[in-house]
């Protein structure tokens, strides 16, 4: 295994040898896509956004942090790139602060008096998941994102959108509160339980 | 949420583990959740094929010639052909004349050598031969009139597009 990390590639990139940079947009180009697609819910607009975030990176690559990873770095400027594009087009929602909670263990959690069945239509599921992060605000499902698809940390999540943490975690909740409450308004709850 | 996810402490993790066995619906709950995490997880919107491709030529600096990149255009390539026509053209219709300058060029071209005097003649009298019309329209004041316009509209066309190509470089 002869992988390089993304800081051996950045090393190469400040020493002169500009094309290494291709690598790093290739590992990091589909998860950012992802991620400015659902902030910005405009595919177009989320291509234009990406490019500029990477065109940014690699101008600001002489002033990268070392000591953090390249994807957080990388990731905050997708972020922040999006959320202008949003603030021009009067979406605010990632400068509001709402810590008021759902209440999610109020949720009735339906019976499971039935055999449970194990196998459920995965892609209807999918469906479900997909629409609801659609019709998601920005700043839900950018969070959900992150956490999810880029596997990152709280504290990752809040270098990268600079909100507290309680706000990112507030936010991840009421995230999944959406989705579960989509989820059961089309399954039974009890086809997802795992086998054993 | 911090025990479907696996951040929670191993002491904590086991009681609720303990709790969850006794329970099919937290059971139930906890396996929802966890499909729901990695349904989102396979969720992904790609990039197109070309993506990286052009970012990298927005990036990197560019290697072709300015000469190259000139040629690349044919718009640039027609213009150069209606330059070179002309002045060809002027060339050829003043051969009549007692010290033209395409006689200054078959003796320039014969004291090389004169295979190329006969090649030229060749070349000369057949091109004359095409050019006969062009040659006496280009006399007539409209004619006149018409070449001037098509120089100047040649001409604007390659620095146009020579600038236009230094432009987008700097950018």
């Amino acid at each position: 295994m002869n992988e390089h990390t993304d800081q051996d590639i950045i090393r190469r990139v400040l020493a002169g040898e500009q094309k290494a940079y291709a690598e790093l947009v290739d590992r990091h180009k589909d998860k950012a896509m992802t991620l400015a697609a659902r902030m910005l819910k405009n595919h177009h607009d989320a291509e234009e956004a990406l490019q500029d975030a990477f065109i940014r990176a690699f101008k600001a690559l002489p002033s990268f942090e070392w000591k953090s990873s390249f994807s957080t770095w990388f990731y905050r400027i997708v972020f922040n790139v999006c959320s202008t594009i949003l603030s021009k087009k009067g979406n605010v929602s990632f400068s509001s602060i709402d810590d008021e909670r759902d209440n999610y263990h109020s949720i009735e959690i339906p019976a499971s008096d039935a055999e449970p069945d194990i196998e459920f239509e995965q892609k209807e599921f999918s469906a479900v998941i997909r629409q609801e992060i659609e019709k998601m605000e920005e700043g839900y499902s950018a969070i959900l994102t992150m956490f999810f698809l880029q596997e990152m940390s709280y504290d990752e999540i809040v270098s990268v959108t600079g909100l507290p943490l309680g706000t990112v975690k507030n936010r991840l909740f009421r995230a999944r509160a959406q989705l579960r409450r989509a989820v059961l308004r089309h399954f039974p709850q009890e086809r997802f339980l795992e086998k054993t | 949420m911090e025990y479907v996810d696996g951040t929670l402490d191993p002491s904590r993790a086991f009681h609720i583990e303990l709790m969850v066995k006794q329970l099919p619906q937290l059971q139930n709950e906890i396996a929802m959740l966890k499909a729901m995490g990695e349904t989102v997880k396979g969720i992904q919107h790609p990039v197109p094929m070309n993506f990286t491709r052009r970012i990298m030529d927005e990036i990197l600096p560019h290697k072709e010639s300015l000469w190259f990149r000139f040629i690349k255009n044919s718009s640039n390539v027609f213009a150069m052909v209606i330059v070179l026509s002309l002045i060809g053209t002027v060339l050829i219709s003043s051969t009549s004349s007692t010290h033209s300058t395409s006689d200054y060029f078959i003796t320039l071209i014969n004291s090389f050598s004169p295979t190329y005097n006969e090649v030229y003649a060749q070349l000369s009298s057949s091109i004359q031969q095409f050019a006969q019309p062009v040659n006496s329209a280009v006399k007539t004041p409209s004619g006149k009139i018409l070449m001037v316009g098509l120089i100047i509209f040649s001409l604007y066309v390659i620095i146009d597009e020579v600038i236009s190509k230094r432009m987008m470089m700097r950018k």
